[in-house]
């Protein structure tokens, strides 16, 4: 499963993944800079943490979750791969394994980044404009909390992005589910019912009602896994014509 | 000894029957044509073969395991470029081979070995975006034989390729069976594809196997005529006439005869005696036999430029 796995990561070498990958960080560092230098930020390190997770988890995690997965897809669907990889004396739930895995990861990793960045942005303007730099320590506690469980509640909106990039060759169809979900996430995020749409689960580790973050945390991560296994043994099954 | 046999495969779409009862046995170290004009069904074999698709009905057998019991031994034996080679283009030629050699967990060396066999090795380190389309089919029959396969598929291998990189793809695929000990079955819908590759044919048309042997029997299929010159082109019609040929004039003069019964080495025998024992002077009987294209043309019902 290991060399499986070396073997996935192997094919990310100089693709555009890379650079999906890389554009949430920076943006984030971005807008925490020219936030922090024309001194429209919170003064509290914790609201500033707080800022960016909320942004992080409103768009660009969903929209991250649609780039990477599709991207990590579209290697696979020129014509002759799939009939390659999966014509190979290994188990196809282990090569579909893999790719889930390899999304996972990689989500995981931007959202470190974009923790840091987050953070290095604070940093980056107080030093240009001293007069606006945030007060107190880092907690940096707080960050890896907010974006861990972001990342966990996020697990049924990558794999509902996987399923689709894998099972279909075009990727408009996982696109334009992703880009609906999102607007969707956007324009009910005070709804009661908003809860149960993923889109919102990550969105929703920000409640300040205790019991509903753990609702969306929970459900996020078990749902996301049951759909991974689902989506994993049905892949494997179905005819790849 | 086969290393592949494929018994009643049957796979049906929607009301569209795909597979009607194929069945195959390529023999061991061959060149194995698998012919049939486009929509024949080739590639849904293949694809059944490599089990990307489950036949309704049927059993694959690849160097002795059934595919549908143990798929991983199966397959094991089996290298196989369907349709275009699928590469990473954002990879090099090496780095494309490592991916596949991690996946079936091959020995690295056996990378190099393999640069080898395609005559690769001073182009890996190169992206495969700057690859020619020959190239790329090569490197990609380099990874097929990465882990050494028994039985090498090929669908369509020289599709897009030049003259020279045609030249250099037949060239290769002849040498496999000697050089590596592996079985080639290639797909074509070119006759003269598989004419100058292969030595043993099967011919597909509407999801059936029409005919299955040595390239050299299908020549048994082929349309012929008798050439006869003799001093008396009249009385010498007459004679074949009565053994059940047609006889029509040639505009070389002489006579070409026909017949909708095969014309063997006998009847060809029997016909001179008569000519002969009739007095007649025959200064030539010839069996003239159609081409290669004109039997596939015959079998399959495809156009000429299927044959061509």
């Amino acid at each position: 499963m290991i060399s499986i796995f070396a073997a996935e990561v192997l094919k990310l070498r100089r693709s555009l993944v890379l650079l999906v990958g890389a554009t949430p960080p920076v943006m984030v560092f971005a807008l925490a800079v020219m936030v922090r230098v024309t001194g429209n930020a919170p003064e509290e390190w914790s609201l500033q943490i707080a800022a960016g997770a909320a942004v992080w988890a409103y768009f660009l995690l969903p929209m991250t979750a649609i780039g990477v997965t599709a991207l990590l897809a579209q290697l696979e669907h020129t014509p002759g791969t799939w009939s390659h990889t999966l014509a190979l004396p290994v188990a196809k739930w282990k090569i579909f394994l893999a790719k889930a895995v390899t999304a996972q990861i990689l989500m995981l990793i931007i959202s470190v980044l974009v923790a840091l960045a987050s953070i290095g942005g604070g940093l980056a303007g107080g030093w240009i404009s001293p007069d606006h730099a945030a007060q107190g320590d880092i907690d940096l506690l707080l960050s890896g909390r907010l974006y861990g469980l972001m990342f966990l509640a996020s697990f049924l909106v990558t794999a509902i992005q996987w399923t689709l990039a894998m099972r279909f060759a075009s990727f408009a169809v996982p696109v334009s589910l992703g880009i609906a979900g999102t607007f969707v996430a956007v324009a009910a995020t005070s709804a009661r019912s908003g809860l149960y749409f993923p889109w919102l689960m990550p969105v929703n580790v920000l409640a300040s009602d205790a019991e509903r973050a753990a609702l969306a945390i929970t459900l996020g991560t078990t749902g996301g896994l049951i759909l991974y296994a689902a989506a994993i043994i049905w892949l494997s099954r179905r005819d790849w014509l | 000894m086969t290393t592949l046999q494929a018994i009643d495969l049957t796979r049906r779409f929607a009301d569209f029957l795909a597979l009607d009862a194929v069945s195959l046995s390529v023999p061991e170290r061959s060149v194995y044509g698998f012919l049939g004009p486009n929509g024949a069904g080739k590639t849904t074999t293949i694809r059944c073969i490599l089990g990307l698709i489950r036949a309704d009905a049927g059993q694959v057998r690849i160097a002795g395991h059934d595919l549908a019991r143990n798929r991983a031994q199966a397959l094991a034996s089996v290298g196989a470029v369907v349709e275009t080679p699928a590469l990473f283009k954002n990879l090099t030629g090496r780095e494309n081979l490592d991916v596949t050699a991690r996946l079936i967990q091959a020995d690295s060396r056996a990378i190099d070995r393999v640069l080898e066999i395609v005559d690769l090795r001073q182009a890996s380190g190169r992206k495969v975006a700057h690859y020619s389309l020959g190239m790329r089919q090569r490197l990609g029959i380099a990874r097929a034989l990465l882990g050494r396969p028994r039985l090498l598929i090929l669908d369509e291998p020289t599709n897009g390729l030049d003259p020279a990189g045609i030249r250099d793809m037949r060239q290769l695929i002849r040498s496999l069976p000697e050089r590596e000990g592996t079985t080639v079955f290639m797909s074509s819908h070119l006759l003269s594809e598989v004419e100058q590759t292969a030595t043993h044919l099967a011919l597909m048309r509407a999801g059936r196997i029409i005919f299955e042997g040595e390239i050299g029997a299908l020549a048994e299929h082929r349309p012929g005529h008798v050439h006869i010159d003799t001093d008396d082109d009249v009385r010498a019609a007459e004679l074949a006439g009565a053994q059940g040929l047609t006889a029509i004039p040639r505009s070389d003069g002489g006579l070409a005869l026909r017949s909708a019964a095969p014309l063997t080495r006998e009847r060809l025998a029997a016909l001179n005696a008569d000519l002969v024992a009739a007095g007649l002077q025959v200064s030539r009987l010839s069996l003239e036999h159609g081409d290669l294209e004109s039997v596939f043309i015959k079998l399959t019902g495809a156009t000429a430029g299927d044959a061509a």
